[in-house]
């Protein structure tokens, strides 16, 4: 029963095992959460401008860190990769990241974007607005999150679970804001006004939002790229919430050497090159995305949205509040 | 050819087979009688080697095959085996399955031999056939072909027409002894069927808690049996209540009858008599009187459940053209050319400690 | 009659896996009585059985840490909501799933109408399909903003929710029915016509006879085929976040993803292996007393011709159910796949089929082998501690994968630690023996698909009768020879469908691909999830149909050797 098949295999294994770990000293390895079609291009750019090679694998934010913790000393990842900041501090907080001392690093990107011991590096941002439908609901009719809660959006409201990680983060960072027991009265006062069940993801909100099933919605910024950038017409645009106090909740994709990394010099010189204006451009526009250094240009589909101020909150606090904002979701009835 | 000594035999503390003995010449067919339970399928397994003895010696053709610390390999054996479930190799046809443990053979030789096989299983035509496009007894033909093709020193069937309907049994039997007297096997098979026995074997011996309690000519068991239990084991009968006379005689309703001294009892013992159902005949000029108050139809004969003036019952066989009538008064004698006595005991049957019997020889002719 | 679970000599065993050389001390096989036989195969088990408890052991030992607060929180909020969810979702999914699998597979078994030939083995082939993809495939339907919703607004028709527990159950019940009527169909191709009869003899109509002796007497395969829809449906975590069902493993990746405790999670998990292995016990002992295999000579069943309204009315039944659950969510998969993932469609995927058919062959054929040693082991030895053993070396497939790949990977760095600190010891440079290799991806993939390649081959090994090996020992055959010329033959076809049913299941498995593939080795089903994760459900219908194709062979050839049961290979006598 495919002996064959099966002793080639394994054949190819136990000569594959030592050649892979005998790779070239010019090889960096990447554990990334950020999925092959957006993360290839960025290291195939790498490699053309450094001529440092890279391999890496994808997996779940969660399922990489419990990796890098198994293999301890003996992982061969040398950097870190996720989609989401409270990821970032649990991976910091598991100790599978060590601290990284680069000048251009922490010039170039923001504090509030960045770990305060340099364990991870926000290196694109996406913006959580509430979304609103352009003809159905007026620009002035909804100005902060707090206002979904709004007993007059009932039935209008269109959310993603409560199980998503941006949904988690943006509760979480609102619990640093305004504290536990503000927060979960703005949830529940959501869950009251839901048109219907919350959706498996941000792109179903979007369109729900577009068909009429309701009429504002919260998701990232890069999701309603894509549907533009799929269908130009498409009816539904961002609200930059809360512009007058603390500003759009944001979060980033970032990035982090691993604590037992091999290659540390060539970690850091990733880093250092992902925040020059060519990687960085790059990066974001990939998933239309905004770039963490300032005055970089964005992508012609995100420029239309104009420009906004982002909250300043700290992102490690996402991380920090997750799990009560997880309990707070629960105990709000939010699904 | 095949002998067993002394063999014990024990599954955990549950005793099989005790001291159990035997022995078979060559070219004859023996047969292991008895009730299941009673560890004759143990004998077969143990010389064919899937058990091995904790105690005894089992020799085959000479040569010791197993003792209670070595024991050779079933199929190092040459001994051959028929199974009650026929166990055919459902992935092989008939040919392939006969010629199973041909495989050292020289081609021609062994297609020679799967042919003279199935001529002499009379299956010809169903070389190309799978095992379940076959009858029963097709199938318990074939699985003996397979068994003989090797030309084992010993053949051994296990109960090897229990699976088949009873009208096929006594033909198959027949047909079986047959074709093992032509390939001039020496063979031991099990059932629980004293007419397949019959039918079948030269010696027969009965199986009962773990020991041999006879091993005699079918003709001898039958009318000779050593104790109640292989009388009661073998054939149809009754246990008629008499009183034994010294010096050589018993007396019972149906009169005295002559029988051998026997030094275990002593006059004025209290003993029964076994009479079959062909001990007695039908005869009006007898004084003692019965009455049929059962009868089946057996073809040929019909067996008679007579009544005695005592109350006792004994069994009859009357030619079938002749019909009695039922709950009349018949005259009937005895007409028995041996007689057993046994020791009359409580109801139940004692087979561990068998009685001696008492027996006169006044004709064995087979 | 002599029992068909006695034991058998020890001799035999030891030989036929291998051991061939080590004969020398079985020659003489006079053991004492009392003294265990089978020490080689205590070891057998032992070893397999820690094989596939060592990733249990990392979940057994989070219980040294119990995070009161997230237990609390779970008690509170959603333990109740998942148990009870759990529970409605897999009771509805086996009576949906029960009904397709065993009533299909009677109608194609019992019945000849047009096509029936076609959709003995078509009918499978929903089993290569992920369940993910067809939940996808239905929103993108019925969801409120799905494209069959919509239209029908248009005529004010209004949809029920669909993303609900029935709508879970729906597409759960159409993507794994092939599971139960695969083993129900098995059992009803080996029914014996005579059962049958023999109910009819005694007043029952053919449908009667169905419910009370065709039934009846396919149960143990068909509870089989029951027992890996359940666990399928408890380790699933794809349908039920598409349908915001709240399930148990639901609440095993909060615990883990959104709480940040895996110890959690593993606790949950555990949880949840206990409760499936209890109801395995359970019906175990429910039918500890009842005999399945028929006795006497079996005769096939001869299929009643249907005419007419019925015929139709068959073969309508059967492309629906065949259009639900495969040929309109293909069709809208291709559909996809032509308008957004044709450019994505270059020589790589090549790559990634190959890769596909490399890790599902030899995973199967690692499963495959494994599961053989254990039905061996548990066909010499019967007692219940064997039986346990058993049992928990196949609960992996109760386990959401992601928990189950967690427990690899912890066990195969311990072990690379322990590897690399010896090269160490040796001034050596030693590459990790398993981390990061195929050989721990295989191991994986055994521990979890165990219990599938285990059902088909126990199944068949328990038909050929130790007669049939004494027969051959008898016949002068060594015990290399039976291996070869009697129990392969029998139990080929047995092995050929668990290496496919395995194979199918390795097309379609993710969370163990993903956390223990080599860098490089990505596959179909990687590639659907590199999509999928990125919220580009659409896109992601290339690599779906891919894998729907791939899996169409095994699938196919599984049926084939049911379709044409060669009576030859079906022993008749089971005793």
């Amino acid at each position: 029963m495919h002996r064959r098949t099966f002793l080639t295999a394994l054949t190819a294994t136990l000569i594959a095992a030592p050649v892979s770990a005998t790779h070239a000293a010019e090889t960096l390895t990447v554990y990334t959460s950020r999925n092959e079609q957006l993360i290839q291009p960025v290291f195939d750019a790498f490699t053309k401008a450094t001529g440092i090679a890279v391999r890496f694998t994808t997996d779940k934010d969660g399922a990489l860190i419990e990796r890098l913790k198994a293999e301890g000393e003996n992982t061969p990842a040398d950097l870190l990769i996720t989609v989401d900041a409270g990821n970032l501090w649990l991976a910091k907080s598991s100790g599978v990241l060590q601290p990284l001392q680069s000048d251009i690093v922490t010039q170039k990107i923001p504090a509030h974007l960045r770990d305060a011991d340099n364990h991870w590096f926000g290196v694109s941002l996406r913006a959580r607005p509430v979304m609103r439908h352009v003809e159905r609901v007026r620009a002035e009719e909804i100005t902060r999150y707090e206002d979904l809660a709004d007993p007059k959006w009932k039935g209008r409201l269109c959310l993603r679970t409560s199980k998503n990680v941006y949904n988690q983060s943006l509760v979480a960072t609102m619990i640093a804001d305004l504290g536990e027991a503000k927060t979960e009265a703005i949830v529940k006062g959501w869950v009251a006004n839901l048109a219907t069940l919350p959706f498996p993801n941000d792109t179903a909100v979007l369109k729900a939002i577009a068909e009429g099933v309701c009429d504002v919605g919260i998701a990232n910024t890069y999701y309603l790229g894509r549907l533009v950038a799929e269908t130009p017409q498409f009816p539904v645009v961002p609200v930059w919430t809360n512009q007058q106090e603390r500003g759009v909740h944001v979060n980033v994709s970032g990035v982090g050497v691993t604590k037992h990394a091999k290659h540390p010099e060539l970690a850091k010189r990733f880093i250092e090159w992902l925040v020059t204006p060519e990687a960085q451009k790059l990066f974001a526009e990939l998933n239309h995305e905004y770039p963490v250094v300032e005055g970089t240009p964005v992508s012609p589909v995100v420029a239309r949205w104009g420009t906004f101020q982002a909250s300043q909150t700290p992102l490690s606090k996402a991380g920090e509040w997750q799990r009560a904002a997880v309990q707070l979701m629960d105990r709000a009835g939010w699904r | 050819m095949l002998t067993l000594e002394q063999v014990t035999k024990r599954f955990g503390t549950h005793t099989v087979l005790r001291d159990f003995s035997l022995t078979l010449d060559a070219g004859m067919i023996g047969c292991l009688l008895g009730p299941s339970g009673s560890g004759k399928t143990t004998v077969l397994r143990l010389i064919a080697g899937f058990e091995t003895p904790d105690a005894g010696t089992i020799t085959i053709g000479g040569t010791p095959v197993a003792d209670a610390r070595r024991a050779l390999e079933p199929h190092r054996r040459q001994v051959g085996m028929v199974f009650q479930d026929h166990a055919l190799f459902p992935h092989l046809t008939v040919a392939e399955n006969i010629a199973f443990g041909l495989r050292s053979w020289h081609a021609t030789e062994r297609t020679a031999r799967v042919t003279a096989l199935l001529r002499l299983i009379d299956l010809d035509d169903a070389a190309h056939k799978y095992p379940h496009e076959l009858s029963g007894g097709q199938q318990q033909r074939v699985a003996l072909a397979r068994a003989l093709a090797p030309r084992p020193r010993l053949l051994l069937l296990d109960e090897p027409f229990s699976n088949l309907d009873s009208m096929l049994r006594e033909r198959l039997a027949m047909e079986v002894r047959r074709i093992l007297k032509h390939e001039a096997v020496t063979a031991l098979l099990v059932t629980h069927d004293p007419f397949e026995a019959f039918a079948i074997a030269d010696r027969l011996g009965v199986v009962a808690n773990g020991q041999l309690a006879q091993w005699d000519t079918p003709y001898g068991l039958y009318h000779q049996p050593h104790n109640r239990f292989v009388a009661e084991f073998i054939g149809e009968g009754a246990f008629l209540p008499g009183t034994f006379e010294a010096p050589n005689q018993v007396r019972t309703e149906l009169g005295t009858l002559p029988c051998q001294d026997e030094p275990a009892l002593s006059p004025g013992d209290a003993v029964d008599v076994l009479l079959r159902p062909d001990d007695l005949v039908h005869d009006e000029a007898s004084p003692v009187i019965a009455r049929p108050i059962h009868a089946v139809f057996r073809g040929s004969i019909i067996r008679y459940t007579l009544r005695l003036a005592s109350g006792a019952t004994v069994l009859m066989d009357h030619p079938s053209h002749d019909p009695l009538p039922l709950e009349s008064a018949i005259g009937v004698r005895l007409d028995t050319r041996h007689v057993v006595v046994f020791r009359r005991t409580s109801a139940a049957v004692e087979i561990d400690q068998p009685d001696c019997g008492c027996s006169v020889n006044t004709n064995q002719a087979l | 009659m002599a029992a068909c679970s006695g034991t058998i000599d020890g001799s035999r065993w030891l030989a036929l896996i291998g051991g061939l050389h080590t004969l020398k001390r079985f020659t003489v096989t006079g053991t004492p009585a009392g003294v265990p036989r089978f020490a080689f195969w205590h070891v057998v088990v032992a070893g397999l059985v820690a094989l596939a408890a060592a990733p249990l052991i990392a979940i057994v030992a989070s219980f040294r840490a119990i995070d009161s607060d997230v237990w609390h929180h779970l008690t509170a909020y959603l333990l109740p909501t998942q148990l009870l969810e759990t529970a409605q979702l897999l009771l509805v999914v086996l009576l949906l799933a029960f009904t397709l699998g065993v009533g299909l597979a009677w109608l194609t078994t019992a019945y000849r109408f047009p096509g029936v030939t076609l959709f003995r083995w078509v009918l499978l082939l929903p089993l290569a399909m992920p369940a993910y993809v067809l939940g996808f495939v239905y929103l993108a339907w019925f969801d409120v903003t799905g494209s069959v919703a919509l239209f029908l607004r248009r005529w004010e028709i209004p949809l029920p929710q669909v993303r609900s527990l029935w709508g879970a159950a729906w597409v759960l019940a159409f993507a794994l029915y092939p599971y139960i009527y695969l083993a129900a169909r098995v059992a009803f191709v080996t029914t014996s016509a005579r059962a049958l009869e023999v109910g009819q003899a005694l007043g029952l109509t053919r449908r009667q006879a169905f419910w009370r002796v065709a039934v009846p007497l396919a149960r143990p395969a068909i509870v089989a085929g029951c027992a890996l829809v359940a666990f399928e449906v408890l380790a699933d975590f794809g349908v039920v976040a598409l349908f915001g069902v709240e399930t148990l493993s639901v609440g095993i990746y909060k615990a883990w993803y959104a709480l940040f405790s895996l110890s959690t999670a593993m606790q949950i998990a555990a949880l949840l292996a206990f409760l499936a292995v209890l109801a395995l016990f359970f019906e175990q002992w429910a039918r500890k007393r009842a005999r399945f295999t028929t006795t006497g000579r079996s005769q096939p069943l001869t299929p009643t011709r249907l005419t007419s309204f019925p015929a139709w009315g068959a073969t309508l039944l059967c492309t629906a159910v065949l259009a639900v659950a495969l040929l309109l969510p293909v069709a809208q998969l291709c559909v996809w796949a032509w308008t957004l993932g044709r450019d994505a469609l270059t020589s790589r995927y090549w790559h990634f089929f190959a890769n596909s058919l490399i890790l599902g062959s030899s995973g199967a054929g690692v499963t495959v082998t494994l599961a053989l040693l254990l039905a061996y082991a548990q066909r010499l030895d019967g007692r219940p501690i064997m039986h346990t053993a058993v049992r928990i070396a196949t609960v992996g497939y109760a386990l959401p994968g992601a928990v189950l790949a967690v427990g690899v990977v912890a066990v195969t760095s311990a072990v690379d630690h322990v590897w690399i600190a010896l090269g160490r010891w040796f001034d050596a440079h030693w590459a990790p023996l398993l981390g990061g290799t195929v050989v721990a991806m295989l191991i994986a993939y055994a521990i979890r698909f165990l219990v599938v390649a285990f059902g088909p081959i126990q199944a068949a090994l328990a038909r050929v009768t130790p007669r049939m090996d004494e027969a051959a020992q008898s016949l002068g055959e060594t015990q290399y020879g039976i291996l070869r010329r009697i129990h392969l033959p029998l139990l080929r076809p047995a092995l050929f469908a668990a290496a496919a049913l395995v194979f199918i299941d390795i097309l379609k498995e993710l969370p163990i691909t993903l956390m223990t593939r080599p860098f490089g080795w990505e596959t179909l089903a990687t590639r659907i999830f590199e999509l999928t994760n990125d919220g580009r459900w659409e896109e992601a219908a290339l690599p779906a149909l891919a894998v729907t194709l791939a899996g169409a062979l095994p699938a196919w050839f599984l049926a084939k050797k049911i379709t044409h049961p060669t009576s030859a290979h079906t022993p008749e006598t089971p005793c």
